[in-house]
């Protein structure tokens, strides 16, 4: 069995070797002449084939073939991006909302703190001036008092003051002129005795 | 010569004391006037006088048809006007003349028989009267009584 193997590996490769003489013997005889006069025939035949192959029409399908992948991948990569974009705008707002909902709270908290404050010192001033008002008027209810009975004095004596000259005046405006001079005359000597040394003193200095 | 005589109490103020000077000055030239043509043979008919005149020669006994006393009279008068003391009186009304007699009587018995008296009125003094003589006024008025009594008034209307 080895041995057949052997046979036939060594027979594949003598043929091999058979078929690379061949080749190199028949490239050998190839003119330079005609070797670029084939190379040019290729070329242009090549071209002929590529034209040939690649056609408008072929052209044409492969630009909708690409036209129609590019699409597809377009609206799947969209797709995804939507997908995506839902995901974290549903996160973010998830996010704003927690975000809010703590700043707003902190924010209440500080609030209501320094509303608690404002209003401490509020009442605390409103009682510091409650009680300053309370003095006030305890002090005005007392000034008022005394000055009401100092002017309630001061108009009794002014009165009683006033009384008197009242009363004269009336007296003397009433009585006027109509007591007689002869009914004086007693009153008056009465009074010039009454001043008669004084009288007599004025006309012995005087003059 | 002044002290021999005396006013009358109908001579009350000093306008009468001048009036009754120029009229005995008046007399006096009138008696001599009468005593030169006299002796012409004319005869001069006598002035009337004043009542005071009248009364100033008669409570001195002083004859009026007498040039000598007469003119021993016109001296004395003009001794009184230097000498008379006036005394300034106002009252709330006119006096009388016979208040006014009375008056400068009193003054003349008791302070100096050449008190005159002159007269003011002043109503707001309603009873009594306002004596100014030389430097001092002496307020003899109801109303200085009553101001004088004013505590009194006082006590009266408030208790």
């Amino acid at each position: 069995m080895n041995i057949l193997w052997l046979v036939l590996i060594v027979g594949i490769l003598l043929s091999v070797a058979a078929a690379f003489a061949w080749l190199a013997t028949t490239l050998s005889k190839l003119k330079p002449k005609d070797k670029a006069k084939t190379l040019d025939d290729l070329t242009n035949v090549a071209d002929a084939d590529v034209e040939h192959i690649f056609n408008n029409e072929f052209r044409e399908e492969l630009r909708n073939r690409g036209r129609l992948h590019f699409e597809k991948i377009i609206s799947e990569n969209a797709m995804f991006l939507q997908q995506d974009l839902r995901l974290t705008t549903a996160q973010l707002n998830d996010f704003m909302k927690d975000e809010i909902k703590k700043t707003l709270k902190d924010e209440f908290a500080k609030y209501e703190q320094s509303f608690a404050t404002a209003k401490d010192i509020a009442l605390e001033s409103i009682q510091k001036t409650q009680s300053a008002v309370d003095q006030q008027r305890v002090a005005m209810e007392e000034q008022v008092r005394n000055e009401i009975a100092e002017e309630h004095t001061r108009a009794l004596k002014k009165f009683s003051d006033n009384m008197a000259e009242i009363v004269n005046h009336y007296i003397i405006a009433a009585v006027g002129t109509e007591i007689d001079l002869n009914d004086q005359l007693e009153f008056i000597l009465g009074y010039l005795e009454d001043n008669k040394q004084a009288i007599i003193d004025d006309v012995q200095n005087g003059a | 010569m002044a002290e021999n005589l005396y006013l009358p109490n109908e001579l009350i103020t000093r306008q009468d004391l001048r009036r009754v000077g120029r009229e005995a000055s008046a007399l006096l030239d009138v008696l001599q006037q009468a005593h030169v043509r006299a002796k012409q043979g004319v005869k001069t008919t006598m002035p009337r006088v004043s009542p005071i005149l009248e009364a100033l020669a008669a409570s001195n006994k002083i004859p009026l048809d007498n040039a000598q006393a007469v003119e021993g009279l016109v001296a004395n008068i003009e001794a009184w006007q230097e000498a008379a003391v006036t005394f300034n009186f106002s009252f709330a009304s006119s006096p009388s003349a016979a208040f006014l007699q009375k008056l400068v009587a009193w003054l003349r018995r008791e302070i100096t028989p050449l008190a005159v008296v002159q007269v003011g009125l002043r109503p707001s003094i309603a009873a009594g009267c306002i004596l100014k003589v030389n430097s001092k006024t002496f307020d003899l008025s109801l109303g200085r009584r009553l101001n004088e009594q004013k505590s009194k008034l006082q006590e009266v209307l408030f208790t």
